[in-house]
C-alpha cells in the first residue's frame, strides 16, 4: 500500500472493480433514449404553457383596450349617449395616441390618469359622434379654484386656464395662472394666449356667449404667496377663429344676457327664457322656475313661473324652446338628465348620470336636442405596466419550473 | 456516425470497455459501491442524448457528468438523508477491506466539491484548467478547493505525507 495520495487513491479505487454484463450497454442505451424523450416532451410542455400564458395575457390586454365593438352610427352627426360612465378607466387612450375625438358631447373635467410613476388628473372628452372616451391633452392646464374650464355649446372648443411664470413673485393660493387656451376637439390643437401678470391671474369668468365666442373675466392677484386678494382687471372676448382675445366692447343689454346664463340659470336657444331652480334650493332639489326675458334689453319681461311638479338640483341646457334639461334624482334611482316640458312639467329621461360627480360634467349645450343613442361602456385597458410584468413573471416562472423539472426528472 | 444502431453499438462497446474505470472514479467520488454503481449508470444514461456529438471521445464528457452529478446528488441527499443502522455493503472481492479505511473516512469528511477536485487532480491526473471545466467553476476555485482539501486530508490521515503532487501546467 503506497503512502502518497495518488497511490492510495488508486489502491482504494481498485475496491470498486467489478465485471460488466455485456447486455448492460444496450439496456443503458434504451434507458438513455427514454430519458431523452421525457426531457424533450417535458421541456416542450413547459415552454408551450409559458407561450400560451403570455399569449393569453396579450389577448386579455388587447381585448380590454379594444374600442367599443359597435360605435354610434356614423351617419348620425351627433348623438346624446343615454349614459355617462364615470370615472372611466385611468388608462384610457389620449387624443395624442388615438387621434382627436371630433365634437364632444361632454367633458369630465377631472379624471385620474395613470402614469408610469404615479398619476395626475386630466380631462376626458366623450365624442358626440362615436361615444368614445379619451383623455384630452391640454398643455399646461391649471387647476384654479373657480371658472376652471368651459365647453363651447357645439362641443368643438374647450376653454381653460394655463399655468406659467408671472413677472413677480407667484401667487400660490392655487396653481399660478398666466394665460388662457382654446383646445380644438376636432384638430386636437391648442391655441394659447399669455396674459401679462405680476403675481398670477385670478380667473373670474369663462363663459361661452355664442357657439364660437368665449367671454373671459381676468382678475389679477395683488400679491404673491398665499395672499388671495384679487381684482377684476379685464373682460375679454375670444372668438375661436381669431388668434387672440380682444376687449369686450358689447352693449349693456348684450351683457345682461350673460347674467342669465351664469347665475344658476340658463337661456333658451332664442334667449327669451331663462330657467333655473327656485331661489332657496341651491343645495337641494327644488322646483324649476322659468323667467321670460326681453331679447332687446336682456331684462326680465314678466314674473317667473314655476314648472308644475318639477324638482331638480340645477339646469343643464335646453333641448328646444319648450324643454329645459335638468339634473335631478328620484328616490331609489340614478341621477338623470331629464328633459322637462316647461309648460306641463312632463319629464323624459335623457341621460343616466354617474353618482357623486354629475354636477361637475361640462356639457355641449347645443347638443341636448340630438337624438339619444345607446351608450357604449368605454374600454378598460389593463395597466400597461402589468403586461411586461406578467410576461416577465411567466418567463421567470416557466424558466424556474423548467430548471427544477429538468433537475428532478431522473434517468 | 449517424446510423442509430451503429451509435447504440458504439455506446455498448464503450460501456463494456470503460465501465470498470468509470466505476473506480465514481467509487472515489462517493465512497459507496451502490452509489458508485448508480452514479455511473446515471452518467451513462445522460450521455446517450449527446452521444452523436461525443462518440469519438466520450470519456471526458462522461467523467464530467460523473463529477457534477456526484456533487449535486450529495446536495440533494443532504435534505432527505435518513439515519440507518445497517452499513453499506462492501465489495466482496477486496483483499483487505480495511486497507483504506482512513482515506475513505477522510474523503467522506470533505465537502463534495473538494472531494471531486482531489479525485480529479490526484486520481484522474487532470490539470486545474480541465478540472475547472469539468466542474463548471473557475481555476481559482479549483486551486482553493484543492489546497483546503489537501490540508484537511493531512489532518485526517497523518501518514499521508507524500502527496506526489503533479506539477501544475
Amino acid at each position: 500500500m503506497g503512502t502518497t495520495l495518488p497511490e492510495q487513491l488508486r489502491g482504494m479505487a481498485e475496491e470498486a472493480t467489478r465485471s460488466t454484463d455485456p447486455a448492460l450497454g444496450r439496456a443503458l442505451w434504451t434507458r438513455g433514449r427514454r430519458y431523452q424523450r421525457r426531457r424533450r416532451v417535458g421541456t416542450a410542455l413547459i415552454v408551450a404553457t409559458s407561450v400560451v400564458a403570455m399569449l393569453a395575457a396579450g389577448v386579455f390586454a388587447w381585448q380590454r383596450a379594444a374600442p367599443p365593438a359597435e360605435p354610434l352610427p356614423a351617419d348620425a352627426p351627433t348623438g346624446l349617449p343615454d349614459r355617462i360612465y364615470e370615472p372611466p378607466n385611468r388608462w384610457l387612450p389620449t387624443t395624442t395616441d388615438a387621434g382627436p375625438l371630433g365634437h364632444v358631447v361632454a367633458v369630465l373635467p377631472s379624471v385620474e390618469r395613470g402614469e408610469w410613476w404615479g398619476s395626475r388628473f386630466d380631462a376626458v372628452g366623450i365624442s358626440a359622434t362615436t361615444g368614445e372616451y379619451r383623455f384630452l391633452d391640454l398643455d399646461d392646464r391649471g387647476f384654479p379654484l373657480d371658472s376652471e374650464m368651459a365647453l363651447s355649446p357645439g362641443g368643438r372648443w374647450l376653454a381653460y386656464w394655463t399655468t406659467g411664470t408671472p413677472i413677480g413673485s407667484p401667487n400660490t393660493t392655487h396653481d399660478t395662472i398666466t394665460g388662457i387656451a382654446l383646445y380644438d376637439a376636432v384638430t386636437d390643437d391648442v391655441r394659447r394666449y399669455e396674459i401679462e401678470t405680476q403675481h398670477g391671474v385670478s380667473p373670474f369668468a369663462l363663459t361661452w356667449i355664442d357657439p364660437d365666442t368665449v367671454s373671459v373675466g381676468v382678475g389679477q392677484f395683488q400679491g404673491g404667496g398665499d395672499d388671495g386678494f384679487s381684482r377684476l382687471t379685464a373682460e375679454l372676448l375670444w372668438h375661436a377663429t381669431e388668434p387672440a382675445p380682444r376687449p369686450d366692447d358689447r352693449s349693456k343689454a348684450e351683457r345682461r344676457h350673460d347674467a342669465w346664463d351664469t347665475e344658476g340659470t340658463l337661456l333658451s336657444p332664442s334667449r327669451t327664457r331663462a330657467a333655473g331652480p327656485a331661489l332657496g334650493f341651491a343645495d337641494d332639489q327644488g322646483p324649476v322656475e322659468v323667467t321670460p326675458i326681453d331679447p332687446a334689453t336682456g331684462r326680465r319681461a314678466a314674473a317667473a313661473a314655476t314648472v308644475p311638479d318639477s324638482r331638480a338640483y340645477g339646469v343643464l341646457g335646453w333641448t328646444d324652446e319648450d324643454h329645459v334639461v335638468t339634473y335631478s334624482v328620484e328616490e331609489e334611482d340614478f341621477p338623470r338628465a331629464v328633459a322637462l316640458d316647461v309648460t306641463t312639467g312632463e319629464a323624459r329621461s335623457l341621460v343616466r348620470l354617474p353618482e357623486g360627480n354629475a354636477g361637475t360634467i361640462l356639457w355641449a349645450r347645443d347638443l341636448w336636442g340630438s337624438p339619444v343613442v345607446p351608450a357604449e361602456e368605454p374600454p378598460r385597458p389593463v395597466d400597461p405596466r402589468l403586461l411586461p410584468g406578467m410576461v416577465a413573471a411567466v418567463v421567470v416562472l416557466g424558466g424556474l419550473l423548467l430548471v427544477l423539472w429538468r433537475r428532478r426528472v431522473r434517468p | 456516425v449517424s446510423d442509430p444502431d451503429a451509435l447504440a453499438d458504439g455506446f455498448a462497446e464503450f460501456v463494456t470497455a470503460r465501465r470498470a474505470a468509470l466505476l473506480r472514479s465514481a467509487y472515489l467520488l462517493t465512497g459507496d459501491h451502490q452509489e458508485a454503481e448508480d452514479l455511473v449508470q446515471v452518467a451513462l444514461v445522460k450521455a446517450v442524448g449527446h452521444w452523436r456529438k461525443i462518440a469519438d471521445r466520450p470519456e471526458p464528457y462522461v467523467k464530467k457528468i460523473l463529477a457534477r452529478e456526484s456533487i449535486s446528488r450529495w446536495r440533494r441527499r443532504r435534505w432527505r438523508e435518513q439515519p440507518t443502522e445497517v452499513l453499506p455493503e462492501r465489495a466482496g472481492t477486496v483483499p483487505d477491506p480495511h486497507a483504506y479505511d482512513d482515506l475513505r473516512a477522510a474523503l467522506a469528511r470533505l465537502a463534495p466539491r473538494q472531494r471531486a477536485v482531489i479525485v480529479l487532480r490526484y486520481y484522474e491526473d487532470l490539470t486545474e484548467r480541465q478540472i475547472a471545466d469539468a466542474l463548471g467553476v473557475s481555476v481559482g476555485t479549483v486551486k482553493s478547493q484543492a489546497r483546503d482539501g489537501l490540508a484537511r486530508l493531512r489532518d485526517l490521515v497523518p501518514g499521508l505525507d507524500q502527496m506526489g503532487d503533479p506539477v501544475a501546467p
